[in-house]
């Protein structure tokens, strides 16, 4: 604990040199414009900036990433509650009652108050990431094949399940359809082609990061393009900076909220919206002020930015551990990692002991640059909302297309991102979640190389990947995850819930 | 939404069926000592048939929701009644505002004629305009069109139309130098 105390400590001093800061404060005013603009999302964000940083040493880029992805979960509190459209859909539950609050003429209190919840939840889900992380780290340690091969798909039925709540079936669809993705191009044992049919172009694979801004960038512009945003912003603003007695009135609602976005960010492919939606949940079920959640309650706002800051640190948790993404944006980080020459992973404590504690650093320069620029340029930075969407999408295209170029020099992977696109439209069309397919395409080479490798090692049998202990646990609570989803299981499990509550309500009243 | 499930579902089980077979002809270099079970086609194969089984439990789903509709039972058929405790059904894609909230007035009415054109001018940009001429002119061409198109309605006038063509011209213009620029001499990144 003195040690990891001691890294974190030098992590920070190290970030206070004038590069350092510059680098902090553009990539995270940047990040901030990212997500105020709906059309950009922090995934894409992260995936363009990782293209721009590549040349960048790699603690810069790092940083300079870790920046936009803080800065973009919290700009899209700024439309959310300003437009009612959420710059991000992180911030869809901060719309319930930012923009309420915003139509009572309070908007630079709703916009305080959210800058307010989005330090405090990244600062909790931080404290989280320093105290799990290297804990887990060594757990992780014990985990073989079997158990990196029930992770994976544990990752998929849990994305799939949580994304797409009202159909989980569509969910892990996604999900399969993401792991197949991975199967295209030279597997590992043989080197055999797969899916290529003679092309060199596709035994090379379909990279993560084409298809990422294929599915986040010229998706979601198709999406805008469907029905762009019509209103901008209007009227004077009251002040924005918190009050103190306001923000410290809901300190169990931070605290709660904090703890579940963290939590939320930690399970693979769930990331920032869900954070935000159960931290809203949980706080309009507790609250004694059910009755202005939807109507511009400060509560329900606070919990649903403190829900989603706290998830960006939380899914950084399994990034860095276990080297599978908590999140969509987490997913780009991971690969930016693996372009750095970073290995996260289980080994991570043992081969750079201080490098969670420099990301941890990171995370709170970000959220202090996050929290200063929030309060400061909340004015300047509305101009950025003027900005017609049909002039703006043009222009990300243009980085879409750079952006998949940067990495490998080749137009296969512009092709890729433009195939992707439009298949990522039709199926959100077709009401596909795409969170799950995206973190199948980063867990299917683990999928597959550990399934092989584990059968290898067991000679074929599978009683290892059924008996070993954390194998167990794995399977068991996928199986779990998909039972619940099943709707006959559902109508059962509330039949047997409500006949349990009669009759001991029945037993309490005699 | 019913139709579609049905659509969508026929196409998964075609798919994971095709993707099954293709696994099934790959190599499996039984003479370097592999087998079945470390064979290349295992995971597709595997992953095939488990879209195609969720294909078909989706087509199931759908052909009984559409013989219930039929017969005009009001048993639940799809999606649960809106809870505000739950992400609204177009949120759980993970990306992007795609909801239209009600009584807000802050989108404009959906189109399909504008999204084909914008996949369109995407697709003319990143397979036919980049790599036949300077990057910085595909840009330039590509973002001009763009907004002309969304901002036709302006053209109706001929202040409005050179109002229109002046913006255009300067935002494509501007990005056609800011975006080389900014990728090619600061960031040292290679362009198309």
């Amino acid at each position: 604990m003195g040690e990891g105390l001691g890294y974190l400590f030098q992590a920070v001093l190290s970030f206070l040199t004038l590069s350092a800061l510059f680098n902090i404060a553009w990539a995270t005013l940047l990040g901030i414009v990212v997500g105020m603009l709906p059309g950009l999302t922090a995934t894409l964000g992260v995936a363009l900036l990782t293209t721009l940083t590549f040349t960048m040493p790699s603690g810069d880029a790092i940083l300079v990433l870790i920046c936009m992805y803080v800065g973009a979960i919290y700009g899209g509190s700024r439309s959310a509650i300003l437009l009612n459209i959420p710059g991000t859909p992180a911030n869809a539950a901060t719309s319930l009652d930012g923009n309420p609050l915003a139509r009572q003429g309070k908007a630079g209190k709703a916009m305080g108050i959210a800058t307010a919840g989005s330090f405090l939840g990244s600062i909790i889900g931080m404290v989280l990431l320093a105290s799990i992380a290297p804990g887990l780290a060594e757990a992780a340690l014990k985990f073989q094949s079997y158990e990196f091969f029930w992770l994976a798909i544990f990752g998929i039925v849990i994305a799939g399940r949580l994304t797409a709540l009202e159909d989980p079936l569509k969910g892990w669809i996604a999900g399969f359809l993401g792991l197949l993705v991975a199967m295209v191009g030279a597997e590992g044992i043989y080197s055999y082609a797969r899916f290529s049919y003679g092309n060199t172009d596709f035994s090379g694979g379909l990279g993560l990061l084409p298809v990422l801004v294929g599915m986040f960038g010229f998706t979601e512009i198709l999406f805008v393009m469907y029905q762009p945003a019509a209103t901008a912003v209007s009227g004077a603003l009251d002040s924005v900076i918190p009050k103190v007695r306001e923000v410290v009135k809901y300190w169990q609602t931070i605290i709660r909220s904090g703890v579940i976005g963290t939590l939320m960010g930690l399970i693979p492919g769930v990331g920032e919206d869900m954070g935000a939606w159960v931290s809203y949940a949980a706080a309009r079920g507790s609250s004694k002020e059910k009755h202005l959640f939807g109507k511009g309650s400060v509560e329900g706002l606070i919990a649903a930015e403190t829900g989603n800051n706290a998830a960006v640190p939380g899914a950084l948790i399994p990034v860095l551990t276990l080297a599978v993404p908590g999140s969509a944006p987490a997913a780009v980080l991971l690969a930016a990692l693996f372009i750095h020459g970073v290995r996260p992973g289980p080994l991570i404590m043992i081969e750079s002991p201080s490098f969670v504690y420099e990301v941890t650093a990171m995370v709170f320069m970000a959220t202090l640059s996050m929290g200063f620029f929030g309060i400061l340029l909340t004015k300047p930075l509305l101009t950025v909302l003027r900005i017609p969407p049909t002039r703006l999408m043009p222009i990300i295209m243009v980085l879409c297309t750079v952006g998949s170029f940067a990495i490998a020099s080749r137009m296969f992977d512009v092709w890729v991102m433009l195939a992707f696109g439009i298949i990522g439209f039709v199926l959100r069309r077709a009401g596909f979640p795409l969170a799950p397919l995206i973190l199948g395409v980063v867990l299917g080479p683990i999928l597959d190389s550990n399934l092989r490798r584990g059968l290898l090692l067991s000679d074929g049998s599978i009683t290892p990947f059924i008996m070993r202990p954390i194998s167990a646990a794995l399977w068991i609570a996928i199986l779990i995850t998909v039972l619940l989803g099943v709707p006959a299981v559902q109508r059962a499990l509330g039949r047997l819930f409500k006949g349990r509550k009669a009759m001991s309500k029945s037993s309490s009243d005699a | 939404m019913s139709r579609t499930d049905l659509a969508s579902s026929i196409v998964l089980v075609i798919f994971g069926l095709a993707v099954a077979f293709e696994s099934w002809r790959m190599p499996r270099f039984e003479s370097i000592g592999g087998s079945i079970l470390n064979a290349p086609g295992l995971v597709p194969g595997i992953l095939g048939v488990i879209i195609a089984l969720l294909g078909a439990v989706m087509l199931t789903r759908s052909v009984l929701a559409q013989r219930r509709r039929a017969a005009g039972g009001s048993a639940a058929v799809a999606a649960v009644a809106p809870d505000e405790q739950r992400p609204p059904d177009t949120l759980t894609s993970g990306t992007g505002p795609d909801i239209a909230v009600e009584g807000t007035g802050g989108l404009q009415a959906p189109s399909n004629t504008r999204v084909l054109v914008a996949l369109v001018l995407g697709v003319v940009f990143g397979t036919i305009l980049i790599g036949r001429m300077p990057f910085w002119l595909a840009v330039f061409v590509f973002v001009f069109a763009s907004i002309v198109y969304n901002e036709r309605a302006a053209l109706k006038t001929r202040s409005g139309a050179i109002r229109i063509l002046l913006i255009a011209g300067a935002i494509a213009g501007a990005t056609g130098f800011a975006v080389p620029f900014v990728f090619e001499r600061i960031f040292l990144v290679t362009l198309p």
